[in-house]
């Protein structure tokens, strides 16, 4: 039996040979393209799970605006070129629902949020100053725009890891019911199943401090979050989460995004420490006293007149 | 801090009282039936998978020492009792004991170093895999990676408040080489403390499915006379839906600042 499957190999290998040789071009060289890459397959972990692990980012990444994606990072350099005339294009909203790509605040909520906008570059107050300046963990769906991450899976378990601040998250498979409504968290609470090849976490518990990007977009502690995750192909897993917050927001809205393997030519990466908040020396000092001078007299100024 | 770190002690300790006790009657048990052995993995390896916890009050003083107001007396971890300092270092001990109401890096909420995070009063989740065996605890949200794919540490030297951990078997203990640590973390609140040559060989043994035997070397030549180990037990958390939750000690301060 093994002889002559080891044959067949052979003769279809020789027949193969024979064809590139002499074949006809281009139809040959497709055929042999297509044979070296099979169509991608799901792959399944030891225990059953979908297989997910490895290294990943989201594309685009960056958690400057939710709904206008890029890296806070590179701000400076874009205005500088914005200033010299070159139209900036945006890469579409992370929010697909509602498809006009806006958070769905209810009045008050968008004036909050404003607020915070225009304060990220002068900020007067300690809450104008991003979650992420000060070491606070991501909280809920920042992380996958923030850094690169890693997904390992055990048996009843998948976990994510950063690099960045060594954040973790845990999500358990086990059905078990949220912690107690008492209890708040950075990360909020989370569970997981699988429907069919998709991870789907649902997150409650959330202490809503962190912030969803730096231009101050948040949730509150009563928010509910169910995120979707499921593999594609090779090469790219499909990220959506649902968030839904009646004491914030008009409707429940979704985030999508995708996720794209990292260390491709490295796969014994190792996550190396990150240590934050223990080098963090300058958040506070980001409020300059004379702005906050600045804005206390405009405040006076637009009272008097009113 | 030490209130807080007092009553979660006091809750975990009678918790645990309870669970010693089940524990070694179902081992009585267990090993009249022929059984008592320790969780492995698929491999064959001990299977350390799971939460865990400690049951000492080293992290107070890893020295024998009397209670304090809101710590608990206790005998120390350290073997033998006396850690051999050079005597500048034993001087800088005693300065760091005056004032580690503030000095104790704990204090800051800093990462704890090794081996204090593993005696450090709050739970920690082990997670076990072919790569390495990941070590997450909810102080803070420390991560250790204890990789043991053969890899070496890193070349040269890098300041690392938990160093670079390189993990592989001795039979079925777990020994951890951990080195690249910075000068910034002490051993305990009493002020004991290392320098950047600090090199940490844990030993993790289960001793039983809910029990783990630590044992550490601690080598600093810059700051002790010879090398000396700390010995203690690490007990399994086995309460129905037991998880870890969170302690970000650096973000308290400013939470009101987002409700």
């Amino acid at each position: 039996m093994k002889i002559r499957l080891l044959s067949s190999i052979a003769v279809a290998s020789t027949a193969m040979a024979a064809v590139l040789v002499t074949g006809v071009r281009s139809h040959s060289q497709e055929q042999t393209k297509d044979s070296a890459k099979p169509a991608w397959k799901q792959t399944f972990t030891s225990d059953g799970q979908p297989d997910l692990q490895g290294f990943w980012s989201s594309n685009p990444g960056g958690t400057f605006d939710i709904t206008d994606p890029r890296a806070g990072g590179g701000r400076l350099d874009e205005l500088l070129k914005v200033r010299a005339g070159e139209v900036r294009v945006p890469k579409p909203s992370r929010v697909v629902d509602p498809p006009d790509g806006k958070i769905p605040y209810q009045p008050w909520a968008a004036a909050k949020q404003k607020d915070l906008e225009a304060h990220i570059d002068d900020p007067t107050k300690p809450e104008h100053i991003d979650t992420q300046a000060r070491c606070f963990l991501n909280g809920a769906t920042r992380g996958f725009f923030h850094t690169g991450f890693e997904i390992l899976q055990v048996p009843g378990n998948v976990i994510f890891l950063w690099e960045q601040n060594s954040e973790y998250r845990v999500i358990p498979l086990d059905n078990s019911p949220h912690v107690g409504a008492d209890i708040k968290l950075w990360q909020g609470d989370s569970r997981g199943h699988w429907e069919g090849n998709t991870l789907v976490i649902d997150i409650a518990n959330l202490n809503a401090k962190a912030r969803l990007d730096m231009v101050g977009n948040f949730y509150s502690d009563q928010a509910h979050i169910v995120e979707r995750l499921t593999r594609v192909d090779d090469r790219t897993i499909a990220y959506e989460a649902v968030i839904t917050d009646p004491s914030v927001y008009t409707r429940p809205w979704k985030i999508a995004s995708k996720f794209v393997r990292g260390h491709i030519k490295d796969p014994n990466y190792e996550l190396w420490e990150d240590a934050c908040h223990e080098g963090e020396r300058s958040a506070d000092k980001m409020i300059i006293p004379a702005n906050v001078a600045k804005e206390n007299a405009a405040r006076a100024k637009a009272a008097e007149h009113q | 801090m030490h209130t807080h770190f007092y009553f979660f002690r006091r809750r975990a300790f009678t918790v645990f009282s309870l669970l010693t006790l089940f524990a070694a009657t179902a081992s009585l048990g267990a090993q009249s039936a022929g059984l008592g052995a320790i969780p492995r993995t698929a491999d064959g390896k001990p299977d350390f998978s799971g939460f865990w916890q400690v049951i000492t009050s080293a992290n107070w003083n890893i020295q024998d020492h009397r209670a304090e107001k809101g710590i608990p007396a206790g005998k120390g971890i350290v073997v033998g009792n006396d850690i051999p300092y050079q005597p500048w270092a034993l001087a800088k001990r005693q300065e760091n004991y005056k004032t580690r109401e503030t000095a104790d890096p704990q204090e800051k909420s800093y990462i704890q170093g090794v081996p204090r995070i593993t005696y450090t009063p709050f739970p920690f989740q082990i997670i076990e895999t072919p790569k390495e065996i990941l070590v997450l605890y909810e102080y803070v949200h420390e991560t250790r990676h204890l990789y043991r794919d053969g890899v070496d540490h890193p070349p040269g030297h890098i300041d690392w408040w938990l160093g670079d951990s390189r993990a592989k078997w001795d039979g079925d203990t777990l020994v951890v080489d951990v080195t690249d640590f910075n000068d910034q973390t002490w051993f305990d609140h009493a002020g004991n403390f290392h320098s950047d040559a600090l090199h940490v060989v844990e030993r993790y043994t289960l001793t039983d499915a809910d029990h783990i035997d630590y044992e550490a070397t601690i080598e600093d030549p810059k700051v002790f006379t010879k090398p000396w180990k700390i010995d203690l037990i690490i007990y399994r958390h086995k309460e129905k839906g037991f998880q870890l939750l969170d302690y970000e000690g650096y973000a308290f301060d400013y939470e009101k600042y987002y409700p």
